[in-house]
């Protein structure tokens, strides 16, 4: 919210803050009103003044400039070439010497046009920053001081303060409502406009929906004539952020930033029957609005209508055909009270903002609506030559009948932490104008909020304003009581953590996608069926219209713009939210959410000392084992990747596995599928592994349990087996280890094996097996016979044989 | 043969020995010369096959010769094999040589996400005090996202958070649902942190549509903006360093009253006034209050029973001031040059 510091002084004496405006400024945030920013209006005219054309004449090498000879109050006479052609000898003009610069950084300077020099500019409106596009340059009216600062002249020499008004302090949204707020901090009065009473006869107006308007007001003018605003009156509008339209529809807009009340004047000749209906709106029925958009209505709009049918969205945008034009001769003004609930639900049901939405949905002071009815009438009268017809009239059902509320001073000493004294309360509650009463033994006070703060509606909010009027800076800093023992932190906060420091130690790095994705994408690449996508009514944009229900989609964006960074080596890992939609097949309604890790690694590494050979799959396999390990998951296992699975089509077939653990399948890994690489151009290897983390969540009360470690020597034994192509190895080694259970310390494979020599669909996998009992030192004749019934087993079971 | 001729013989083998143990190349070659000379089928040992030849007198003192020689012979082997592995040695060390300065093997370490990172250290601070943290689901209904937090349907507060709609629900837009659904569960006194990511319609040069908050909440028989202030003071002192000091500034939040903004001193300039802070010394780093009697009255709580203060921070803008980063489009876009500067910081 724009607020003008001379309009302020129209209101409340500012003296104390002439040239100190950082003064003001630091009391209005201090109590709660945060000034975000002051502006100077007067910034961009520099050496911008009033000036005299004293001889227009022609410029010697250009039929279409002129050379003007101009006198700005110096003595001095300065040649101006000027294109513009609205010009002639004796106009009061904008003269920009040298030096000033213009809005949109435009430097003026001495510069030679043509081959003669040229001393200054003659301004036009848009090169003033007052309009978008403007004819010919602007012409001052004749009285205008020659030589006076542009600024000065057009009462520029102001400060713009921007305030940040929270939705609460609605009645701040008007200078009125600032000048009440300063006047009370600064324990001055408010200086009131002197204006009549408003009549309460109505012949006008008939209101049918007396909820969602409470009081309807209007006043009719006759004989205006509609024509540009006088120059005050644009200048202070245009200061505060609001574009000039006409001197009536001006007034409306002026008195709604002065005194914070919405207003509309209609064109009185359009309301059919001279007679103003307030009710709710058919479904059906259709406005044309001023934006020129038409609606149609649902019927829970309040309208304000004629016998023929609506006019305005009341309190929210008027209608294009009843509004003010140049041809208008008399208007309709209203002033009116439009219930916050009815306004905010047409609007956000429209999609229509508008200044006067945004306050009626905040809340109006019932007390404002004659005031600025009288306030608008008399300055529409002085702009425009009208003359008011009869009385303003004014339907109410609004009664003023203050709440009561009770504030007890124990109670406002124990929340705010501070000592208030009965007279500084009664002090500070009387500065935001309430009533108060303070009872006998002054423990506790009767307390009266005024109309325009209906945010004061409980004991609390009184904490607040003494608070805040103390000043929070007398808040001490205390230590809250520790009255109870922590309760558990959650575990999958605490396993997330943990993952993320095992993956850190691997040489991984913390990833944070957006959890939203594209419904063309994720259909593309998963599995999932599209009635369990998790849609957003209201997506930023179609690549952002859904939930993910994978990590896979942030990941795989992260891999391509790393490799366009020429980051060609890297590994990243994600701990994140995916969504499913929960379908007649779940059982239930609702959204599922799960807590997934996503891992990516691409690029082997180019390092001097690795293994080239290790496909990069195994790094991620070593990853997410690392992982189990140290939540104490042993069993585990890799299998076969079910190509029903989610997406199973992002995933090399013949490079996929699926992870299972204690018998449920939890995630899967794989290289990443080469058509996916060769589309988007990826010349190095990929690896990508999710897994859900609900396991590790629950692992995370495991205890760890001390072992005994065997005194006894262990003894080392190699064999191989070949074995079919197809067979995965992990049988073999499985089939090993259950063998031998007892005595077997870890199988490991030493060797793997293919060539012409054992034939193309045969490998041999050497195995390693360290055997160790707990004990005794274990016979060499004993291991001979343990191996070869462990060997017997594989044979016979896997129908393989020893190499 | 005489007894001298066999002394001879060995005087003579002595020589022929000492001369093939000085004259072997290396340890296995030293080995083969003792073997030769010194082992069971030796030249040495054949020549004591010879004292059955002898007299009874001449046997010892042919036996003590032979000894003698033995001995003399194994003090020498020992003295050229100790020689030569010394040798082998020096030289084996010369040819393992390797350089150093070659690169490691195996991978650099990681890094956390530095809003993980922030949120993480943030939980450790808190977990000091006893707080305990809690999650919620991401996808909230518009029950604990709105009303019980006092943001009735029709109440402008709702502008202030631009909400994601899915059907029958939203996607939360704060933390604070999590800590409105722990005091409907009516266990007091109650300490925890609520954390996690949030979403709000709004993507420019310095909002993401899904950020992280971390807000913490105190429900006891008294708790007063006194305690408030100086928990929120201790946690900044904490989290940017000892000197870092804490002011208040009126606001309004729904969900409290009354309210106030918090801003501590600039923690990059230390309060003296620098481009971070726009020159003030101080940075806006959060919201707080005391927990508003509508919010207690929702979750069937008696507000003249029980009181609370909450105060909460987005993470993004606590991750970028604590280390100094410029642009928040920085954060979701996982660049390895970006991440790989806080590698080793999560561990």
């Amino acid at each position: 919210m724009k607020i003008s510091f001379q309009w302020l002084e129209d209101f409340v004496d500012l003296s104390q803050f002439k040239n100190k405006i950082e003064d003001l400024s630091a009391l209005l945030t201090r109590a709660g009103l945060e000034v975000e920013g002051i502006e100077d209006p007067a910034k961009d005219f520099n050496h911008v003044v009033v000036g005299k054309i004293i001889v227009k004449g022609q410029h010697p090498n250009s039929d279409r400039l002129s050379l003007c000879q101009v006198e700005v109050g110096d003595g001095v006479i300065r040649s101006i070439i000027c294109g513009a052609t609205n010009h002639k000898s004796g106009d009061n003009v904008v003269v920009a010497l040298p030096g000033a610069v213009l809005p949109g950084n435009f430097v003026i300077q001495k510069a030679k046009v043509r081959g003669t020099e040229s001393e200054g500019m003659l301004c036009s409106e848009k090169e003033l920053g007052f309009k978008e596009t403007s004819e010919g340059i602007l012409i001052l009216p004749t009285d205008a001081p020659i030589g006076k600062a542009f600024a000065q002249y057009m009462k520029l020499d102001d400060s713009i303060i921007e305030i940040k008004v929270t939705p609460n302090r609605a009645d701040c949204l008007s200078h009125l409502g600032v000048a009440r707020e300063i006047a009370g901090l600064t324990e001055k009065s408010i200086k009131n406009i002197p204006l009549k009473k408003v009549s309460t006869e109505n012949k006008l107006i008939a209101v049918e929906n007396t909820t969602a308007c409470p009081i309807y007001s209007g006043q009719v003018i006759e004989n205006v004539s509609v024509k540009p605003s006088p120059e005050w009156l644009q200048q202070r509008l245009q200061k505060v952020g609001l574009r000039s339209i006409n001197n009536i529809v001006d007034v409306t807009n002026y008195v709604m930033m002065e005194l914070g009340q919405p207003m509309h004047a209609f064109d009185f000749a359009k309301i059919h029957d001279g007679k103003i209906i307030v009710r709710d709106a058919k479904p059906g029925e259709k406005i044309k609005l001023l934006d020129d958009s038409t609606i149609e209505l649902k019927g829970s709009e309040l309208l304000i209508t004629d016998s023929k049918g609506p006019l305005c969205v009341a309190g929210v945008m008027g209608g294009k055909e009843s509004g003010v034009s140049d041809s208008t001769k008399k208007i309709f003004l209203e002033a009116a009270l439009f219930s916050a609930a009815s306004v905010r639900k047409t609007s956000r049901m429209h999609g229509i903002q508008s200044d006067s939405a945004y306050r009626f949905s905040r809340g109006v002071d019932p007390a404002t609506v004659g005031l600025a009815l009288q306030r608008a009438t008399q300055l529409i009268c002085e702009v425009s030559g009208g003359n008011a017809v009869g009385n303003p009239q004014l339907l109410s059902n609004w009664k003023f009948s203050p709440k009561e509320i009770e504030l007890r001073l124990p109670l406002l000493q124990q929340r705010s932490g501070i000592e208030f004294t009965t007279a500084e309360v009664e002090k500070f509650l009387k500065q935001v104008h309430c009533e108060v009463t303070a009872n006998k033994k002054a423990e506790s006070f009767k307390v009266f909020a005024p109309s325009f703060r209906q945010d004061l509606e409980m004991e609390m909010d009184l904490v607040e304003e003494c608070t805040r009027l103390k000043g929070y800076e007398h808040i001490p800093e205390t230590v809250a009581p520790t009255e109870n023992w922590p309760i558990a932190h959650s575990d999958l906060f605490l396993a997330e953590k943990k993952c993320s420091a095992v993956l850190q130690g691997e040489g991984f790095f913390e990833a944070f996608n957006l959890i939203f994705t594209s419904d063309q994408l994720q259909k593309q690449h998963s599995k999932i069926s599209a009635d369990k996508f998790v849609y957003l009514k209201n997506p930023l944009n179609s690549e952002m219209n859904i939930l993910r229900s994978s990590l896979f989609f942030g990941l795989q964006q992260n891999l391509l713009s790393n490799f366009r960074k020429q980051n060609e080596q890297g590994q990243l890992f994600e701990i994140g939210t995916v969504f499913e939609k929960q379908t007649a097949s779940d059982k239930q309604s609702g959204y599922k959410e799960k807590q997934n890790l996503g891992l990516i690694s691409w690029g082997l590494s180019q390092d001097l000392w690795e293994n080239k050979n290790t496909p990069q799959v195994f790094k991620l396999k070593k990853a997410v084992e690392n992982i189990l390990q140290a939540f104490q998951i042993s069993r585990f296992s890799w299998e076969k990747l079910d190509f029903s699975a989610d997406l199973s089509k992002v995933l090399h077939p013949q490079q996929s596995a699926m992870l299972k653990v204690e018998g449920q399948v939890i995630g899967f890994l794989g290289s990443m599928h080469p058509q996916i690489l060769d589309k988007e151009k990826i010349r190095v290897p990929v690896a990508f592994a999710e897994m859900d983390i609900q396991v590790l969540k629950t692992a995370m009360a495991r205890k760890r349990k001390f072992a005994v470690i065997s005194a006894f020597p262990k003894v080392q034994r190699d064999f191989a087996f070949l074995m079919p192509v197809e067979m995965p190895v992990s049988d073999v080694s499985r089939l090993i280890e259950q063998s031998g259970k007892d005595v077997i310390q870890k199988v490991s494979v030493v060797d793997l094996f293919t060539g012409e020599s054992i034939g193309k669909e045969f490998k041999s996998v050497a195995f390693r097996v360290i055997y160790q009992s707990a004990s005794k030192t274990l016979a060499d004749q004993e291991i001979t016979e343990l191996q070869g019934k462990i060997i017997a087993q594989v044979e016979q079971k896997l129908k393989i044989k020893l190499r | 043969m005489s007894l001298q001729a066999m002394e001879k013989t060995l005087d003579l083998l002595q020589i022929e020995a000492e001369t093939a143990f000085a004259q072997a190349k290396n340890s296995q070659d030293l080995y083969q010369q003792k073997v030769n000379y010194l082992g069971k089928q030796g030249k040495l040992t054949e020549e004591m096959k010879k004292m059955a030849g002898l007299g009874p007198q001449e046997k010892p003192l042919f036996g003590k010769k032979i000894n003698e020689v033995k001995q003399k012979l194994e003090l020498v082997y020992a003295g050229v094999e100790s020689s030569l592995a010394e040798n082998e040695l020096s030289k084996k060390l010369e040819t393992d040589k390797i350089d150093l300065t070659l690169p490691a093997a195996g991978s650099d370490i990681g890094a956390p996400h530095p809003v993980q990172k922030t949120i993480r250290d943030m939980f450790e601070i808190m977990s000091r005090l006893g707080y305990s943290l809690e999650l919620g689901p991401l996808i909230e209904k518009e029950q604990y996202n709105f009303e019980a937090l006092n943001i009735p349907a029709d109440h402008p507060a709702r502008d202030m958070q631009d909400t994601f709609f899915v059907e029958g629900a939203v996607l939360r837009t704060h933390t604070s649902p999590i800590w409105a659904r722990a005091i409907e569960r009516k266990v007091f006194p109650l300490k925890i942190i609520s954390t996690g990511p949030v979403f709000r319609v709004d993507s420019d040069v310095s909002h993401l549509p899904h950020f992280h908050q971390f807000e913490c909440v105190y429900i006891g028989k008294k708790a007063s903006m006194g305690d408030l202030k100086g928990t929120i003071s201790f946690f900044m002192r904490e989290f940017f360093g000892a000197q870092t000091q804490t002011r208040f500034r009126p606001s309004f939040f729904p969900f409290t009253e009354p309210s106030a903004e918090v801003d501590c001193t600039c923690p990059m300039c230390k309060g003296k006034g620098c481009p971070v802070c726009k020159n003030s010394g101080w940075i806006e780093v959060g919201g707080s209050g005391l927990v508003h009697p509508n919010v207690f009255t929702q979750a069937g709580v008696d507000p003249e029973e029980w009181q609370g203060f909450a105060f909460g921070f987005g993470m993004e803008r606590m991750a970028m001031i604590r280390y100094g980063i410029p642009d928040i489009r920085l954060l979701p876009e996982n660049d390895l040059q970006f991440l790989k500067q806080f590698a080793g910081v999560g561990l």
